[in-house]
């Protein structure tokens, strides 16, 4: 639903000479399947730091069906991230102390978005994700459940990107493997561009579009006709 | 956004408990300081309202009230008998009532008084009448006697090495009910038989008097095998006779005027001096009050210690959870709700302490002010006033506004910290 188009981005960091990250030029379409890898240092963070507003660059727009970034406010761009982007992270950042349900409504709760059929959503997207105990307290999961409690979270608004950052680092293959092949499926039924930032080779050979970082710059970026 | 702040206080409840506990125990040794002194203020101040004038020989006025009102066991000079006399016969006065101390029994003090003051001051006999022969008593509502019981007089008393009366005994015939006063405490006897136990009469010169010790403790200066007193001997309480020396004389006059004329009378004579107990009582407040603007200055600074600890706690704590703070801007909380939600955290402990403080304050406030009544025999009223409305809206808005300095903290930092380092 959303497309992306970088013009002329450049993050810079103190201390350090060349740019963390500087890309010229890069578009992804509304609902493309898109992986980012590269060694770390490489700026894969960086990207997905700017992509999602969360880091303003230095210059060059980031424009998201048109709607540029980089010139909105912090609190505007905050705003925009949680209305439009799904947002799934390593470490999970799941509340201990709630339940399943309430970790998925928090952020929404929090903006106060969350209104009934929020909530009814919210428990269907924990049935889709494979969890069918909404009220089960968060400490009490496998990584395996925690990650896909944090995929419905992501999921909860509809966003028009899912942007995922290392989404299996922390699990097992078994469980690394449905998180991705879930995150790319409920990404398709959706609608929703699908960014993931992994350099996880099983993960990466999932994904017909690989985009490679290296220096801050896109080193690589491939197409391949048919994903795998 | 409150689920999430119960959620992480119970899961945080350690900490939780200990940050209320220090709140409360710093609001506690507040609200103890101002609660007790102002339950002693109040209450000698309404222990001493029944008591208008008092006529003592020149000394210490504190000594003189203290003792009078307080029934302090303390050395008193002497004024000669016909002060008693003139005061009687003085159109001004409803009535004089002398009083004498001295003895005791049992840790009570027996106080030697007149039926006049115990008709017009006391409010009532609850059990059995006043007493109406030498050896007959009357117990303040705080003595544990009944009537019929046997009182024995001992000099001074028995932990500061008392002396008994041998063969001076009295019964007990009736029992006051409550008047709020020290006197409640007291075993009120027939001044006559104190006189007679300590072999002083009625018609001596008074000045022989002068040289008796009344201090409690002191090695009694006469015989203690008596011949003056006598169970049923009838009571002559119109003063015809020069009475022996005395340490005071309660005086109720007829009117403010008079109150204020005999007390001017009294002090310009060169062997008396006359002071309204409730005015010497101000004068101590003054002392005491100084005492507790030190007392409230330490309880401040506890205060403030604590809330500075408690902000360095708060502080470090938002900073170990920056990741976890940042995490929920990235995934679209606003930052005003992050805000809330420290603020509301901690604001909650802070109120929460607060009041269990207060709360303490006034339990420990009152089980002190119960242990002084028992000792004393007057109530301490502690209670709240107005007076605590400026300190009370001072702790309610410290407990919310310092919670927004770790809050602020937390406004400022970028969501970015949630990501990978």
């Amino acid at each position: 639903m959303l497309s992306l188009s970088l013009a002329g981005v450049e993050v810079r960091f103190p201390g350090l000479e060349t740019p963390g990250l500087r890309i010229e030029r890069l578009e992804i379409p509304a609902a493309a399947q898109v992986v980012l890898s590269g060694p770390s240092g490489s700026g894969k963070s960086t990207l997905v730091n700017v992509i999602t507003g969360l880091l303003r660059p230095a210059a060059g727009a980031v424009s998201w069906n048109g709607t540029d970034l980089a010139a909105l406010s912090e609190p505007v761009r905050d705003r925009w991230r949680g209305a439009n982007v799904g947002l799934v992270m390593q470490d999970f950042h799941l509340f201990p102390g709630l339940s399943a349900r309430e970790n998925v409504l928090l952020p929404a709760r929090l903006a106060r978005v969350a209104g009934k059929e929020t909530v009814a959503r919210a428990v269907a997207l924990l049935e889709r994700v494979g969890l069918s105990r909404p009220d089960q307290p968060i400490e009490t999961m496998s990584r395996g459940e925690m990650q896909r409690v944090a995929v419905a979270r992501a999921l909860l608004r509809a966003p028009g990107v899912i942007v995922a950052d290392e989404p299996t680092a922390s699990l097992d293959p078994v469980n690394g493997a449905a998180i991705g092949t879930l995150l790319r499926d409920l990404a398709r039924q959706s609608g929703a561009t699908l960014i993931v930032v992994s350099h996880d080779p099983r993960l990466i050979a999932a994904f017909p579009r690989r985009i490679a970082l290296a220096d801050g710059t896109v080193s690589a970026d491939e197409t391949l006709s048919e994903a795998g | 956004m409150l689920r999430f702040i119960f959620a992480d206080l119970r899961r945080l409840w350690p900490g939780a408990v200990v940050v209320v506990v220090l709140v409360a125990l710093a609001v506690a040794l507040g609200a103890t300081v101002t609660l007790q002194e102002r339950a002693l203020r109040l209450g000698s101040a309404r222990a001493s309202d029944k008591f208008d004038l008092v006529i003592g020989a020149p000394g210490s006025e504190t000594q003189l009230v203290l003792s009078t009102v307080f029934l302090q066991p303390a050395a008193l000079p002497l004024m000669h008998g016909d002060i008693l006399q003139r005061l009687n016969a003085d159109p001004r006065v409803a009535w004089a009532a002398p009083v004498g101390f001295g003895d005791s029994f049992d840790g009570y003090p027996i106080v030697g008084t007149s039926r006049a003051l115990l008709r017009d001051t006391a409010s009532g006999v609850s059990l059995g009448r006043i007493f109406a022969a030498e050896g007959e008593a009357v117990v303040g509502a705080a003595v544990p006697l009944a009537p019929g019981a046997h009182v024995a007089s001992m000099h001074g008393e028995a932990d500061t090495g008392g002396q008994m009366h041998e063969g001076v005994g009295y019964r007990v015939v009736g029992r006051l009910a409550p008047t709020g006063t020290p006197w409640d405490r007291a075993i009120l006897v027939p001044i006559q038989a104190v006189w007679h136990v300590h072999d002083l009469d009625a018609g001596q010169d008074g000045a022989a008097a002068q040289g008796h010790d009344q201090a409690p403790g002191g090695v009694a200066d006469h015989d203690p095998a008596d011949g003056l007193f006598e169970l049923d001997a009838p009571l002559d309480e119109t003063w015809g006779e020069i009475p022996p020396g005395l340490p005071a004389i309660l005086v109720k006059p007829k009117s403010i005027a008079d109150a204020y004329a005999l007390r001017r009378e009294y002090r310009l004579r060169p062997d008396t001096v006359g002071v309204f107990p409730a005015e010497v009582l101000t004068g101590l407040y003054a002392m005491m009050g100084d005492a507790r603007s030190v007392l409230s200055a330490i309880a401040v600074g506890t205060q403030a210690l604590v809330a500075a600890a408690l902000l360095l706690v708060a502080v470090i704590h938002v900073g170990q959870r920056r990741r976890q703070i940042g995490a929920l801007r990235a995934l679209g909380a606003p930052r005003w709700a992050i805000f809330g939600i420290v603020w509301g955290e901690l604001s909650v402990l802070l109120l929460a302490g607060a009041v269990i403080g207060l709360g303490l304050g006034y339990l420990a406030a009152s089980l002190m002010a119960q242990a002084f009544s028992a000792r004393q025999g007057f109530p301490l009223p502690v209670e709240f006033s107005r007076d605590d409305l400026g300190g009370l809206a001072l702790l309610g808005a410290a407990s919310v506004l310092i919670p927004l300095i770790p809050a602020a903290l937390v406004w400022r930092q970028p969501p970015l910290a949630a990501m990978r380092s």
